[in-house]
């Protein structure tokens, strides 16, 4: 491909969009991660500066490479990635869970995060080109491929991970054609599941109190599994209009606020820079993905588009589930708020994902029919 | 049909962005207010700043109680255990720098260990009682756990109290991480075990003891104004007040609310680089407070008590003020096997020790027969050594013949008192109402915790009044015997005893005729002086400066234990003005003349040796 098309064709919205962030979340995990016991800063902003790093190269990488060959190596990659989540069952558990495959003195890799990466581009392969998205079996098909890792990741344990392969295959199959009546019925099935689960042994005490504590939250509740979403309350709300400045926020800096530079960054970010930096940072969110899914609208390439589609599920649905989760309007899950959040493997998935959006966008369709099946080349492709 | 559920997707995607935007708007906007305040409180800590203890003086402005600064060696198990070679180099290191007993150390280190874990096991209590215990075994728990003994054991626990000066500086030059040395204010009494009984001590209280001080409520009208009424009753359950010694007996106790002061605070914000002060509240210190107490008296009377088994009251008849109170045995508070030594060494007698009153309760039985009896002035009983009532014999010491009041005190004879107790009748019994007018079977009302009432029973015949006529079946204090005394000192006035110096409290006058109050009197001063009194002999031997003449009245009391009888004696100088009035008691001594006399006049010389 000619250097002047990738110029031409670049979302450059989208990189420049992402920086933005970047640079709140930054902003953010160093204030975040101040400890006033020693008054001084973490190590974390400065490994984030190096995961942002390592993502931007992938970035670049996932943006160069043919889009032919995401499709060509994605079962391979389907079939590491599983072993790799597997893999986490022979490290020894962090606060109760195996998420990580510990390099030992250098970092803990989450492969379940790369999984939602791998996850999207195989649905994608598969769902590409099927006429007969309309029956049970293709449908059925694509549901078992998300179903595997959602059951492995489940057991780590990783409520909240686990939760994103879902809606990303069903949004995927409806966005390929799927009927909606067919999709409307699989999630009330999926909901009674939700409810099934709640009452079975399967589900987690402390899972079913945390659930337990958002339904019915009461004072002993908000002591016990209530406190982090009190917290969290306290720093937004107290944050006002325009709130109490970077570095400022008491919540934040005396450490009330808990998880503060992942899962509940976006407290300290209300605490700190008020409802207009909140409402802001969610604006800059709602932006990127808008002009991602808008690539996705405007290819010509029916894999391409589902990648696209994919690749976003999780990360809107991680900008929503988290953000509302800080101001109580979900119970707490452990999702990370993309591109803000501290977290290597979270951060450098999710900037090859958004590296694979924009290939998307600057590479011509590609060749995935099989023989039978007219390939339908954009017209304003042929120079 | 992609394009539109893109569209669709993205609307959908908005939407719910849109309703967290919502929620926002209203905790930061509609509800940001309420959010600041409790933002602001949770960065406030509050410390609590400790009052100075009131002192305690004698009526000479001698030092009776207090406060020293000690410096104890802290430790905090937590930090402890991290450091190089854990505890073993650490004690070692405390042992060289101290001189501290290794052993010691090892066995005050376990019992903090036992605290800790009694302390963990409080708070996970405490939090079953709120209903906030995650169910056992869940993460919850174990995070409630966990959360727990690490506050638990962040905390300083002492290990070695009162460093020496010498190894104290090394010890804070080194400042080795888990040890901090922390100052506290200990209690002390300059006179040793002087008047302990008196005194009493401080200790935590309990809960209900705390409770019934009300020493919470006296925070809530002081602070008022600047912290909010929740928080105060907050602070004072839990924090520095609560576990704070306060007064458990004697003036300690009595006049606890005035001494104990009332604690300061400082309230310090976090700020993001460290802590300011916000607020503060000074400390107010406890009131000194000067007694009637006269050291040097109190000291001759523990001395001539020492040994005994008894007590001794020294008063001011004009006033009430109490110059000395010593009871034997007595005890050392910082040494507890003196606690369990036999005969009570802990009960202050001179307001506990209920005592038959014997021949002491004579002088009353003249004041009702010369106020109730016609002619009593001039009466005159014979005494052949005893008198028949029915089937009983009552006894007299000796065989008087016939005999008139003024012989009767000096001689104490049973019999001429025998018949006045029987002439003033029962049911009624005029003898018991004066009796009562004199105080006996009701408090003083001296500002002492313990106090004892005594009993007066009803005489229900002849037997029983003759025999309450000579201070049998009824029972007294020394305190009120001395107190009932005075009126004979003091011109017939019933004053209220007191320790605390301070205005006079005014007495109540009795009601004695003034004529009958000087026979009585009389009577009294021939006791001590006329060769025959039964108190002469002790004063002869002590005798007091020149020109003051005392007065007073033996007594031996029988009692239900064994051994001889408890011997009394209770008199006051200088007869014509008295200013100190003395009761004393030696229990099972005998004779009151042989053995308690004595002591009295030894007290009343010393007295006056210095005025």
């Amino acid at each position: 491909m000619i250097r002047g098309t990738l110029y031409r064709r670049m979302p450059w919205s989208i990189p420049l969009l992402i920086s933005a962030l970047l640079v709140i979340g930054l902003l953010f995990v160093r204030s975040a991660s101040y400890r006033p016991a020693t008054g001084s800063v973490t190590a974390d902003p400065y490994k984030q500066a190096i995961w942002i790093t390592l993502g931007a190269a992938l970035f670049v990488a996932c943006l160069l490479v043919k889009t032919q060959r995401f499709a060509d190596w994605i079962g391979w990659l389907y079939g590491a990635g599983l072993l790799a989540i597997m893999a986490c069952y022979l490290f020894p558990a962090v606060k109760g869970a195996q998420r990580w495959i510990a390099l030992d003195g250098l970092a803990k890799i989450q492969p379940s995060e790369f999984m939602k990466v791998i996850l999207a581009l195989a649905l994608a392969r598969f769902l590409t080109h099927r006429p007969d998205l309309h029956r049970v079996r293709p449908v059925a098909g694509a549901l078992l491929m998300a179903a595997v890792p959602t059951v492995l990741v489940f057991r780590q344990p990783d409520l909240g991970t686990a939760t994103l392969f879902i809606p990303m295959v069903m949004v995927m199959l409806w966005v390929a054609g799927a009927r909606t009546r067919l999709l409307g019925g699989l999630i009330v099935l999926g909901v009674l599941a939700a409810v099934g689960f709640y009452f079975s042994p399967l589900i987690k005490p402390h899972q079913k109190a945390r659930i337990d504590a958002f339904v019915n939250p009461s004072p002993a509740s908000e002591q016990r599994e209530g406190y982090q979403l009190a917290e969290s309350k306290i720093a937004i709300g107290s944050g006002g209009l325009s709130g109490k400045g970077l570095g400022e926020g008491s919540q934040n800096f005396m450490g009330q606020v808990p998880f503060d530079n992942s899962d509940f960054i976006f407290a300290v970010i209300g605490e700190e820079w008020g409802f207009v930096g909140a409402v802001g940072t969610l604006g800059l969110l709602l932006a990127l993905i808008v002009r991602a899914l808008g690539v996705a609208a405007a290819s010509r390439d029916p894999f391409g588009r589902l990648v696209v589609v994919g690749l976003m599920t999780p990360i809107a649905m991680q900008t929503v589930v988290n953000s509302a989760m800080t101001v109580g309007l979900v119970p707490i899950t452990g999702m990370t708020l993309p591109l803000i959040s501290y977290g290597g493997s979270s951060m450098i998935a999710t900037l090859a994902a958004l590296g694979i959006v924009c290939n998307i966008a600057v590479h011509r369709p590609i060749v995935l029919a099989t023989e039978s099946y007219p390939v339908h080349l954009p017209p304003t492709d042929s120079p | 049909m992609a394009e539109k559920r893109i569209t669709v997707l993205i609307l959908g995607i908005a939407g719910a962005l849109l309703l967290v935007a919502g929620a926002l708007a209203r905790l930061q906007l509609l509800d940001g207010e309420q959010y600041r305040v409790k933002a602001e409180q949770r960065r406030n800590r509050t410390v609590l700043v400790p009052p100075e203890r009131g002192r305690i003086f004698d009526r000479r402005g001698v030092l009776l109680a207090d406060n020293a600064v000690r410096f104890d060696l802290h430790i905090i198990p937590a930090a402890a255990r991290e450091i190089a070679g854990g505890l073993p180099a650490l004690f070692s290191y405390i042992t060289t720098k101290t001189g501290a007993d290794r052993v010691e150390l090892e066995s005050r280190y376990q019992k903090i260990e036992e605290r800790v874990e009694s302390n963990v096991q409080r708070e996970i209590r405490w939090l079953e009682r709120r209903g906030r215990l995650a169910s056992a075994g869940s993460t919850a728990r174990n995070r409630q756990e966990a959360d727990a003994r690490r506050a638990v054991e962040s905390r300083s626990y002492w290990l070695v109290r009162a460093l020496e000066p010498a190894a104290r500086e090394p010890l804070h030059r080194a400042e080795r991480t888990g040890l901090v040395i922390v100052p506290r204010s200990e209690r002390i009494y300059p006179q040793g075990n002087l008047a302990v009984h008196l005194l009493g001590h401080l200790r935590e209280l309990n809960s209900d003891e705390y409770a019934a001080r009300q020493i919470g409520g006296d925070y809530r009208t002081a602070w008022a104004r600047r912290i909010d009424p929740d928080r105060i009753d907050r602070l004072a359950r839990h924090a520095a007040i609560r576990t704070t010694r306060y007064g458990a007996a004697g003036i300690e106790k009595q006049y606890d609310f005035l001494l104990r002061g009332r604690f300061g605070l400082t309230i310090r914000q976090a700020t993001p680089t460290g802590r300011a002060l916000a607020d503060r509240i000074d400390p107010e210190a406890g009131l000194d407070l000067t007694l009637t107490l006269d050291v040097a008296l109190q000291q001759a009377a523990e001395e001539a008590l020492a040994g005994k088994v008894g007590a001794l009251v020294a008063i001011d008849p004009r006033t009430g003020e109490l110059l000395a109170m010593a009871t034997a045995p007595t005890y050392d508070p910082t040494d507890p096997a003196t606690r369990e030594q036999p005969n009570a060494p802990l009960m202050n007698r001179c307001i506990a020790g209920l005592y038959s009153s014997g021949s002491t309760m004579k002088p009353f039985d003249a004041v009702a027969g010369l106020e109730e009896l016609p002619g009593f002035a001039h009466q005159s009983y014979h005494c052949n050594g005893q008198i028949r009532l029915g089937n009983t014999t009552m006894r007299c010491l000796g065989s008087h013949g016939s005999i008139t009041l003024g012989d009767a005190l000096k001689r104490s004879c049973n019999v001429f008192f025998y018949r006045t107790g029987i002439a003033l009748g029962v049911r009624p019994s005029r003898l018991t109402q004066w009796f009562r007018r004199f105080g006996v079977g009701s408090l003083t009302g001296v500002d002492l915790p313990g106090e004892k009432r005594g009993a007066l029973p009803e005489p229900t015949g002849q037997g029983a009044a003759a025999n309450l006529a000579i201070g049998q079946t009824l029972t007294v204090t020394p305190l009120r015997m001395a107190t009932a005394f005075s009126a004979f000192a003091n011109g017939g006035q019933l004053v209220t005893p007191h320790l605390l110096k301070g205005e006079a409290i005014p007495g109540r006058p009795i009601g004695i005729a003034p004529e009958h109050l000087k026979l009585v009197r009389a009577g009294l001063r021939r006791v001590v002086n006329e060769s025959g009194g039964t108190a002469y002999r002790a004063f002869q031997r002590t005798p007091l400066p020149r020109g003051i003449k005392a007065a007073g009245k033996t007594g031996s009391a029988q009692h239900s234990g064994p051994g001889k009888t408890h011997a009394w004696f209770i008199g006051f100088a200088p007869f014509d003005r008295p200013t100190i009035c003395v009761a004393v008691i030696v229990e099972q001594g005998g004779g009151g003349g042989s053995v308690a006399a004595p002591i009295a006049a030894a007290i009343m010389a010393r007295y006056f040796e210095d005025r």
